[in-house]
């Protein structure tokens, strides 16, 4: 498999602060990999890193064939583009400015391309607006722009759903996955947003404390989620009961619902619910959020 | 880092604070030189004056512009762009350097000749007046290192302003202290009598204009003789921009009595006889100041991009 960005044993120290220690990533090609982790995991730092904001203490990563430390991390990182927490724009120009800026900066030979950009990212309209008059969401979207002047094959986008509305959410979500799928930018999100994660991610990361936990593909993850039945009965205590007897794993959601572990055979389930006195009102399948399988992993709910 | 200089020269020629600060300088200018105009026609002066004699607190408007300029890569964030295009942190620092001389410069020379055509129809001697722009100029780029080294050590847009100028305002009290060290006459001139008698070691006597008063010289304990300590405080002395600023504002005044003689006289110094040794921070001014201003940006640019080269940008 070929890997945009990977890396082996990296460290990052503020003072006596591991803020990354022995951390490993490996980015597939193509991919669109979603970053997880609790605040303060690591994730940003990881980011920084990769951009050249900050030096490692310890480690290599390796863009696109080039280690960290090398002058070909330069050049590795012309084929990046970034948006790391807020959006890096400036606020007394307009949006068509900045992107004009951006061309400049990166020694494009015209502005062709800029009105598609704009258009792309909904900011088509904005005309002689200076940037710093925009809402928090068109900065993010105009920052996304910023990060798309140059076509890169690599994009980085650090928390892009912060601060945008639900239909923003829904537009960068779209973005994200036409430039992943018509394009083949690979593209790496760190998200707390999980579930919106889980809706564009091909690869997954879970970190934790400065380290990389677990990386696997979605379908990976499918596998390993469990697969549950939720049922809401009209007798908690005799579905308890009952599923004590046969053994069968379950977890008691609330009142009136439990959900069911494992390969179940639903009609004997229901008839032998009802033999013991407790009616099934609904039921419906389910898979284990990507949250839940976060929390089970980095050690329950009260470290997250 | 030509595609950098390019882009951070297209914004700062669209950028409207530099053309309003540009208009401001000349205007001022133009200002100063009108009272010159005024008191040369009332005196009827026989020599130019030259507008220089503010430089000093004209650094504190380039670090100012060098801090809003600079400033932005951190407040607005675009130094993540840069460095995430592939750019060092040290071809970034470079290009915004060179950016910021060309702003100090512009303003240096807007601030020199913004009026000087009011003045120019008295004697002027071209070469001296080139010779202080140029001179004017290279301090304000020193000032323009001094802005950059800050912003980029301090990364962000309004605290680096104060820094400067605290900076600033503690080399001005450097520079006057060594000034003052450097200047001490080798001799004093003190009373011995009046009308025959002896007034060595009295205080508090005055004495008329028809009194007789001799005067002897005395050796002054505090004057600094010609050797390594001399050398070593002149060196510095010329090597803070706020001296050499002070230097440019304070030989402003031109006139047609030779320079050497001018400046001696100006500063109050007399010269005591054939074996009196004349040694002042101004007689080398003219040739070694421009170098005294690389070394200074030099060291500053160098001590300002390792410094950035470590730091951890967010």
């Amino acid at each position: 498999m070929d890997y945009v960005l990977t890396s082996h044993s990296l460290c990052k120290s503020y003072k006596k602060f591991h803020a990354l220690s022995d951390f490993s990533i490996h980015i597939p090609k193509g991919s669109v990999y979603g970053l997880i982790g609790r605040n303060g995991a690591g994730k940003t730092t990881f980011i920084r890193l990769v951009c050249g904001l900050q030096e490692p203490t310890g480690g290599v990563f390796n863009l696109y064939g080039e280690d960290s430390g090398t002058k070909g991390i330069y050049s590795a990182r012309r084929r990046i583009g970034a948006i790391i927490e807020s959006p890096a724009i400036y606020r007394n120009m307009t949006a068509k400015e900045n992107l004009r800026q951006q061309y400049r900066a990166l020694g494009l030979p015209s502005f062709d391309g800029i009105d598609e950009l704009l258009e792309l990212v909904g900011l088509s309209g904005t005309g002689k607006k200076k940037a710093g008059h925009f809402s928090l969401g068109m900065r993010q979207r105009l920052g996304i722009a910023v990060a798309l002047c140059g076509n890169p094959d690599f994009l980085i986008l650090d928390e892009p759903m912060n601060g945008l509305d639900p239909q923003g959410i829904i537009e960068i979500r779209e973005l994200i996955l036409k430039l992943n799928r018509e394009m083949q930018v690979t593209i790496l999100i760190s998200s707390h947003i999980l579930d919106e994660l889980s809706r564009v991610a091909t690869h997954y990361g879970f970190m934790d404390k400065g380290t990389m936990i677990k990386e696997m593909s979605e379908e990976e993850l499918n596998a390993v989620q469990k697969k549950c039945v939720r049922l809401t009965v009209d007798n908690i205590t005799a579905l308890s009961v009952f599923l004590e007897k046969q053994n069968i794993e379950y977890s008691i959601v609330s009142d009136t619902q439990a959900d069911v572990y494992g390969e179940i055979n639903i009609a004997q389930l229901i008839t032998g619910l009802f033999q013991s006195g407790c009616n099934v009102t609904s039921m419906h399948e389910k898979n284990e959020s990507l949250e839940s399988y976060f929390i089970n992993l980095v050690g329950g709910e009260e470290n997250v | 880092m030509s595609k950098l200089l390019r882009a951070d020269f297209v914004r700062l020629f669209r950028s409207k604070p530099f053309f309003i600060f540009c208009a401001i300088i000349a205007a001022f200018s133009v200002y100063l030189n009108i009272g010159h105009s005024v008191s040369l026609n009332t005196l009827n002066a026989d020599y130019a004056i030259l507008p220089f004699e503010l430089l000093i607190y004209f650094s504190f408007a380039v670090t100012t512009a060098v801090s809003f300029f600079a400033g932005v890569n951190f407040s607005d964030g675009i130094i993540r762009n840069k460095l995430s295009s592939g750019y060092s942190k040290t071809e970034i620092y470079l290009a915004n350097l060179t950016v910021c001389a060309v702003i100090s410069a512009v303003f240096s020379v807007l601030y020199m000749t913004g009026g000087i055509w009011l003045v120019v129809y008295k004697k002027m001697n071209a070469a001296t007046f080139i010779t202080h722009i140029l001179a004017g100029t290279a301090v304000a780029v020193s000032f323009s290192a001094l802005g950059s080294a800050v912003t980029f050590v301090c990364r962000s847009k309004a605290v680096p302003i104060v820094v400067s100028a605290v900076i600033i305002l503690t080399m001005c009290l450097g520079a006057n202290l060594l000034h003052n060290k450097l200047d001490e006459p080798e001799y004093n001139r003190e009373i011995e009598t009046i009308n025959g008698i002896s007034v060595e070691g009295a205080e508090g006597f005055v004495y008329g204009n028809d009194d007789e008063v001799t005067f002897k010289t005395v050796k002054n304990d505090k004057f600094l003789p010609g050797g390594t300590k001399r050398t070593l405080l002149e060196s510095l002395y010329r090597f803070i921009p706020a001296a050499q600023a002070i230097e440019i504002s304070e030989v402003s005044y031109w006139s047609d009595t030779p320079d050497t003689v001018y400046r001696m006289e100006n500063r109050g110094v007399d010269n005591f006889g054939d074996n009196a040794e004349i040694t002042s921070p101004f007689d080398a001014f003219k040739t070694v100041d421009p170098f005294y201003c690389l070394i200074f940006q030099i060291i500053v640019t160098l001590a300002g991009i390792m410094i950035f080269r470590k730091e951890d940008l967010n």
